[in-house]
């Protein structure tokens, strides 16, 4: 039960974003996606879920091709957008939008999937009142939180995450830290999380990669990658994270 | 300490605030609230049977029993304008209604399926737009037979492509959004993402453009009738009693004037209406509907 993409190369024009790039998910293992802005991890996650077509056969599912389609494929791989603002519709409330998949992939009746949905919006720590709210109404971490909600509503088996704790205060950010860690457990799930943050994917990776114009120049298990990285990012990276971790002691 | 009467500022301030930038979306709706008014009881309001013939005062001057006069019939002119209203604007919103009908699913099916159905559709409606609109409508019309009918088809057969291109730009536009793909990712039908988050995207600037087309489209059925090839005698209908009392206007100009000007005023009140549609939608902020 593996999600993989092998030699998997996209080019805008000349400009190459991705160049043979090998990376593999597992069922309830998390992949933290590092690397500087423009480096293509938006990119690998889009491509991986089918928001951006992928050239064939260079994404596996089961060791089987695998094609991704946005309207078939979505409860294998699901993709959570970065900006929750712009990937929840204005039209419909918080609920509604969580009740979407549950009605849609699992056929729920009504009364049920609103159970469930008001369950999802608890568990990401929500009140009842952010329930009838439409997503202008909510704050950035409050749509955040929605956002993940019908992620994990959707019940996928590798869900990609992007940027998921970014607008999220400390407090919060624990709690889904600690949530997607009970929820990985219970579906056997497997996440790939895309993040700036390294502090938070030590918290929540099992392996890191770490990717530099459009290729992954290191992967390794998380304790191997904070104790001895290899490319000359990498080890940036960490000296950073080291340097701003007394900062987030703190906090 | 400087006093503020509270109580007479904060009404005085909110009326001045509802009325700020609404002021011709106000007019706008005062003039075709008047007019949906005359549309739905003119008749019965009406001074005077609108089709009698009265020969003994043929284009006479207004008076208390013919209050505009009186066309080259002896019929009462404002008795006709009022009944007329209904079928003026009853013809245009079932055109709009045709054309709309006509133009949303050519312009989703075409944005949404892409590919040969986009190409097909696409260059059926270039076809359709080749040819001036009016001559266009004329041609249907020669074709089914002078009559109202005729008029409504021909001028809906000819007016939808350019909609329906406005549709299929609006639908691109709407179907790229993050959250359409979302929805799609979390297993939404074609169907229901059409329903749940294209149109409430689509229709209110089809909305600005449909009301400021139906001001157009007052005024080519007018024409049409005007040229005898839209409702027939006696029909009250605006445009029609134009064209009947053009031999009469150096005898009676107000037997022209007054269908005239009251066609001035309905497309007016449809411009204005509009306007401030398109005034109100501008200031939205992107995610407030």
């Amino acid at each position: 039960m593996t999600m993989q993409a092998r030699h998997l190369s996209i080019a805008y024009g000349s400009n190459q974003v991705l160049s043979k790039v090998n990376l593999t998910l597992h069922p309830s293992r998390t992949t933290g996606l590092v690397g500087r802005s423009g480096c293509g991890k938006s990119t690998l996650a889009k491509a991986m879920t089918g928001i951006i077509p992928a050239p064939h056969e260079t994404l596996f599912h089961n060791n089987q091709i695998f094609f991704p389609d946005l309207s078939k494929t979505g409860d294998i791989i699901h993709y959570m957008w970065q900006d929750p603002l712009a990937a929840l519709s204005p039209f419909l409330s918080a609920l509604d939008l969580i009740c979407e998949p549950l009605k849609a992939i699992h056929k729920l009746p009504k009364a049920e999937r609103q159970r469930q949905a008001q369950d999802l919006l608890d568990m990401v720590g929500l009140d009842a009142t952010c329930a009838t709210k439409r997503p202008h109404q909510l704050s950035g971490g409050q749509c955040q939180r929605v956002a993940l909600a019908r992620a994990l509503a959707v019940k996928p088996r590798f869900l990609v995450l992007d940027e998921p704790l970014s607008a999220l205060d400390l407090v919060t950010q624990e709690q889904i830290t600690c949530l997607l860690r009970e929820v990985q457990a219970e579906m056997n799930m497997g996440l790939l999380i895309i993040s700036h943050d390294l502090q938070t994917l030590a918290k929540l990776a099992d392996d890191i990669a770490v990717m530099d114009c459009g290729r992954i120049v290191e992967h390794k298990e998380t304790q191997e990658f904070f104790r001895n990285p290899e490319h000359q990012l990498s080890r940036r990276f960490v000296e950073i994270s080291k340097c701003s971790a007394p900062a987030a002691a703190l906090n | 300490m400087a006093y503020v009467d509270s109580a007479k500022s904060i009404p005085l301030s909110r009326a001045t605030q509802l009325l700020r930038g609404r002021t011709t979306f106000l007019l706008g709706g005062l003039f075709l609230c008047f007019f949906i008014t005359l549309a739905l009881g003119g008749e019965t309001f009406a001074p005077n049977p609108p089709n009698q013939i009265d020969l003994l005062h043929r284009l006479s001057a207004p008076s208390l029993t013919y209050p505009l006069g009186t066309d080259h019939l002896g019929r009462c002119i404002l008795s006709r304008l009022m009944a007329g209203t209904a079928l003026s604007l009853g013809t245009a919103l079932t055109t709009a209604g045709l054309i709309l009908a006509i133009a949303l699913p050519v312009g989703l099916l075409s944005a949404l399926c892409k590919g040969w159905v986009d190409a097909v559709l696409m260059r059926i409606a270039d076809i359709f737009l080749a040819f001036p609109m009016l001559v266009f409508a004329l041609a249907i019309i020669g074709y089914l037979g002078a009559s109202l009918t005729s008029a409504v088809f021909g001028v809906a057969l000819a007016w939808w492509p350019s909609l329906a291109r406005l549709v299929r730009t609006l639908t691109l536009e709407a179907a790229s959004k993050e959250y359409v793909l979302a929805s799609r990712q979390c297993g939404q039908k074609p169907l229901s993402i059409i329903r749940r988050h294209i149109l409430p995207q689509i229709l209110p600037p089809l909305l600005v453009v449909l009301s400021l087309e139906m001001a157009g489209l007052l005024l080519v059925l007018s024409s049409l009738s005007f040229l005898g090839l839209g409702a027939q005698p006696p029909a009250a209908e605006w445009g029609a009693m134009l064209n009947e009392a053009r031999p009469f206007f150096a005898e009676r100009p107000s037997v022209v004037l007054a269908p005239g000007i009251v066609i001035i005023f309905a497309v007016l009140s449809f411009n204005l209406v509009g306007e401030g549609i398109r005034f109100q939608l501008d200031k939205r902020k992107p995610y407030r509907w």
